[in-house]
């Protein structure tokens, strides 16, 4: 062994000993300073992680899981709204982590095309549909028992960044200049708009009906259409792609979202988990941060 | 020496018979349930008529139009032995593989009011293309033009061969033969050629939706029709289905010999 390598080894053994959680073991309480963000120890029952609060790095407690991870496997399949894209898919990864033996895959579309696909055997072991009409549909068919709505959704209207129409709210949707794509009348997106319409006592032709809100939203980012009337929720998950026009709450409508287990799951444990976890204080908050009314 | 005929060997014909039930069942399946009794009243409302109208009209001029400029194409591709004729064709057949709503995405990018060349009619003329029959025709065209363009170019080809040695040896230069001996016989193939390219544009659906839109009477054709129609009323969509396999089978047989064989 040469001289060098020696050396080598006697810092490396040093540094070991001279670590920083060795050093301020016993400092290690909520607001102590630490060295690495991220850093993470456990002391006693409880377990602390290095953050970055104001300037400083501090150890602050994080609450420990209070079970071990699930035993819970299996995979299942969920058909959702289009406009649960963003809130449903920040929810499975939380379910993952939970339950890691479990797999979800998404198929999300416009609410009456699930509902006629699931009415058509498609394998599918959890709807959750942007109107009531649609999960009747699915139930009449016999193929869920019963569903729980968790959650609604105002409407909003969009324009492209810029507002290049300036548009200043609905009533200003039905001049014949401004150019409007909705939802077509069919989808639970459609019906909503036309509350609004009617709400507001306006007559709106559009120059588009879309099959589903997000390519009302498409039509809207690429700048195609002066305005569109699309949820809450798809106006936050386009963030500064579009420019949001609330709608004063006296005048919008909205929609319930119910959720149910199918019948034809292969997995319903996993499904009642997931919609379970849909339901709890989690899903809430996941879904209310996607611009959602949790009920 | 002409081929003996011969029976079909048992294997091949039960494994054809195999392909033509798997192409024939979900045809036959539209058959049966097909809504006879109200298929009057579903094809003879206002909205349904004037969708069929829009349908016929937008994919008749779709096919014209890729006469018009596919035409010539097809003559370069034909004739030209220039290098960059390979890439001329490359660039003819992407369409047929490439998936019609990305078709109609790439449609937007380039004509839509903020696309490359769309927002220069917009800012100048006020002219925007989507949502317009105009923006039909084009998705239809982008997409049936290929087919139109491919088989003329077989065809140019094939006649050429025989044709234009001979009007070579009297005297005639290669485009002076294409446009005097070749073009006038291949009347036949070109009736095929706009047959096929129509009968694409009449079924576009994905560049149409993404590119045109949807608004009734406008810009919304048959097969968009069906697809939304099968969301609330499968009856209804199951009615278009059987006219859209109707007109279908009616072009087949006014080409019947082209593509069924001719005895």
């Amino acid at each position: 062994m040469s001289t060098r390598r020696r050396w080598a080894l006697g810092a490396a053994l040093l540094l070991l000993l001279s670590t920083p959680v060795d050093a301020h073991a016993a400092a290690i309480k909520p607001g102590s300073a630490c060295a690495s963000q991220g850093a993470r120890v456990l002391r006693g029952h409880t377990h602390y992680r290095c953050e970055r609060r104001g300037k400083r790095l501090q150890w602050w407690s994080v609450t420990a899981p209070r079970v071990a991870p699930s035993r819970l496997s299996g995979s299942i399949t969920v058909f959702a709204a289009a406009s649960l894209t963003e809130a449903f898919t920040a929810l499975a990864a939380a379910f993952h982590t939970v339950n890691p033996r479990t797999h979800v895959a998404f198929s999300f579309a416009g609410s009456p095309a699930l509902a006629q696909q699931i009415d058509n055997g498609a394998p599918a072991d959890v709807f959750a549909s942007a109107s009531n009409a649609n999960m009747q549909q699915v139930i009449d068919a016999g193929a869920a028992r019963t569903a729980v709505p968790f959650a609604r959704n105002r409407m909003i209207v969009v324009t492209p960044p810029g507002n290049p129409a300036h548009v200043r709210g609905v009533a200003d949707l039905a001049d014949p200049a401004v150019k409007v794509a909705i939802c077509q009348a069919q989808v639970p997106c459609g019906v909503t708009a036309a509350a609004v319409f009617a709400a507001a006592g306006v007559q709106v032709t559009p120059v588009t009906y879309e099959p589903d809100v997000k390519s009302v939203l498409t039509k809207v980012e690429l700048g195609e259409v002066d305005a569109g009337i699309v949820y809450v929720s798809d106006a936050r998950a386009a963030r500064s792609r579009v420019e949001a026009l609330p709608i004063p709450k006296d005048r919008n409508a909205l929609t319930t979202y119910p959720i149910a287990r199918l019948r034809a799951s292969a997995q319903p444990q996993v499904a009642q988990a997931f919609i379970d976890f849909v339901l709890s204080d989690k899903g809430a908050a996941a879904l209310a941060a996607a611009g959602f009314t949790v009920l | 020496m002409p081929l003996r005929h011969e029976r079909t060997p048992l294997r091949i014909a039960a494994a054809a018979s195999l392909g033509t039930a798997f192409l024939a069942l979900p045809l036959l399946a539209v058959f049966v349930r097909a809504p006879w009794a109200s298929l009057g009243s579903t094809l003879g409302d206002a909205t349904m008529r004037q969708t069929i109208m829009l349908s016929l009209g937008t994919s008749l001029s779709s096919a014209l139009v890729s006469l018009a400029i596919g035409m010539p194409l097809a003559a370069v591709l034909a004739h030209s032995a220039a290098p960059w004729t390979r890439l001329l064709r490359m660039l003819t057949t992407m369409p047929i593989v490439l998936p019609p709503v990305v078709a109609g995405v790439a449609l937007l990018l380039a004509f839509g009011r903020n696309g490359l060349v769309g927002q220069w009619l917009w800012r100048w003329f006020g002219w925007q293309i989507p949502f317009t029959a105009v923006a039909v025709v084009m998705a239809q065209t982008f997409v049936a033009m290929p087919f139109l363009v491919l088989t003329l170019e077989a065809a140019l080809r094939h006649a050429d061969a025989d044709l234009s040695d001979a009007a070579a040896s009297a005297g005639a230069t290669r485009w002076q033969a294409l446009r005097l001996v070749t073009l006038p016989s291949i009347g036949p193939s070109v009736v095929a050629a706009v047959a096929l390219a129509w009968a694409r544009a009449f079924g576009e659906f994905g560049a149409t939706i993404t590119f045109a839109g949807n608004f009734p009477g406008r810009t919304q054709t048959l097969p968009i029709a069906v697809y939304l129609a099968l969301e609330s009323n499968p009856t209804a969509a199951i009615a278009v289905s059987l006219v859209m396999m109707g007109v279908s089978a009616a072009v087949l047989v006014a080409l019947r010999g082209h593509w069924l064989g001719s005895t």
